[in-house]
């Protein structure tokens, strides 16, 4: 009796193993049907003259694992640089100042990419990465509102089941007409942010 | 067989009955506290890489430089390297401010063109570490490894001017981030940015020889492909 004991398990075991199991492993992260919160910071890069810290926030709603919509705002806190200056004081010409106020719009987005790295050679990071096309409006100076189209590229690190670090790069295109003429601007702005996920978390429909 | 030796089989298999599934149960426990990949791919681990790169100069006021280059690198480790890059420029451009400010200057027999500097040519030796690596799936079907590296590292800088400006040899420190991806054992895309600091005029109004000499921050824009040698991938033990 002892030694069926022993045994028999061994048995169904062995058989177990050899039967063929299709293993699909859960999801790190769930996004469809759920809200994204995102506070960011932004700076223009690609700008010479004007430095653009930008403070504003993303609402996402994501429809499927892949694909969300999005509504954006950047309030921008336009300065001088120290080119802007040098232009002056070296050529005593004064380039137009035509500082860029806000941006207000929204977008649809899609992520086709998703990875996972490990930090330190200990602490494993799951990840995915979007593009984004939308439009919406852009103030400068005064009262110069501008149509905007956006074309961007992003990543978020998921931090914890209703967390997440997000950066993205977006272009933002509009013409502005100065002074000497229209001229078609390409703002390239990298944003950083937090993303909180609502709801909080996720049950999954079939055990691990 | 005496009753004896019976008993002690007996006991025995008892023995082994308990103890095997606590052997499992402690094996599971180690499990829990591996690390996250047992035998990793030495990816770059004792690895030559040579890398042709195309760049260009980004955020710059008054000129822009396209340049192509050369990266090697020897990896002690999977997260440490030593080597030597140059780039040298084959062509410069006016930003759109300089030509901005050549047609307001500009006047009747004066030309208020602008002499203009950027990096001409750029060799240093660099320290490359890689702190952060793994691996993506593109469209649900496609896996890729990829890195991301931190470069540092300081030598010699060459300006490349027009106009009345001179071309001069500075001291070049740089640092810079970039990522590659693995297409295959020992073929990579590789995509970086590096800052260049120099300290040259980068600008003088037209009829001047000298301009105002300031630290300036060069940024490269790079896009090549690294060849790692030996290709064979094996891996770690």
């Amino acid at each position: 009796m002892l030694l069926l004991g022993v045994v028999l398990p061994g048995l169904a075991a062995a058989e177990d193993e050899g039967r063929k199991v299709h293993v699909i492993e859960q999801r790190p992260f769930i996004q469809r049907l759920r809200v994204e919160l995102t506070p960011k910071y932004g700076y223009t890069i690609n700008e010479v003259l004007f430095d653009y810290h930008q403070v504003g926030g993303d609402l996402r709603f994501h429809i499927t694992e892949e694909w969300a919509i999005a509504g954006s705002f950047s309030w921008y806190f336009p300065a001088t640089t120290s080119a802007f200056e040098d232009v002056e004081s070296t050529f005593d010409t004064f380039p137009e100042k035509r500082f860029v106020r806000w941006y207000a719009g929204g977008e649809v987005s899609w992520a086709p990419v998703y990875g996972k790295f490990i930090l330190f050679g200990s602490w494993t990071v799951p990840w995915n990465a979007w593009l984004s096309a939308g439009g919406g409006v852009t103030l400068t100076g005064v009262d110069g509102i501008h149509p905007t189209g956006t074309v961007g590229i992003g990543t978020r690190l998921f931090l914890t089941p209703w967390l997440t670090m997000e950066f993205e790069l977006k272009d933002h295109i509009y013409s502005e007409n100065f002074k000497a003429g229209d001229s078609i601007m390409n703002n390239f702005v990298v944003h950083a942010g937090f993303g909180f996920w609502f709801p909080v978390g996720w049950t999954y429909e079939f055990a691990k | 067989m005496s009753q004896t030796r019976v008993h002690r089989l007996l006991l025995g298999v008892v023995v082994a009955a308990v103890v095997l599934p606590a052997v499992a149960s402690a094996q599971r426990a180690t499990l829990q506290d591996a690390p996250p990949i047992r035998q990793p791919l030495k990816w770059r681990a004792e690895r030559h890489q040579v890398a042709p790169q195309f760049g260009f100069t980004v955020n710059d006021t008054y000129s822009r430089a396209f340049s192509v280059g050369l990266t090697y690198r020897y990896y002690f480790y999977n997260w440490f390297g030593l080597g030597a890059d140059i780039l040298a420029t084959y062509a410069t451009m006016d930003t759109a401010l300089t030509e901005k400010i050549t047609a307001e200057l500009t006047q009747p027999g004066r030309s208020g063109q602008p002499s203009t500097a950027a990096p001409g040519f750029l060799a240093n030796a660099t320290l490359t570490f890689v702190p952060l690596y793994g691996k993506m799936m593109w469209f649900g079907t496609l896996p890729v490894s990829y890195d991301l590296q931190i470069d540092v590292g300081a030598g010699l800088g060459r300006t490349t001017t027009t106009g009345l400006l001179k071309a001069e040899n500075l001291f070049a420190p740089m640092w810079g981030i970039g990522t590659r991806l693995f297409f295959n054992d020992w073929v990579a895309l590789e995509i970086g940015i590096k800052d260049y600091f120099m300290n040259y005029a980068p600008r003088a109004p037209a009829g001047d020889t000298e301009g105002a000499k300031e630290w300036t921050q060069n940024f490269v824009f790079t896009v090549g492909v690294s060849f790692f040698l030996m290709p064979t991938l094996e891996h770690e033990q």
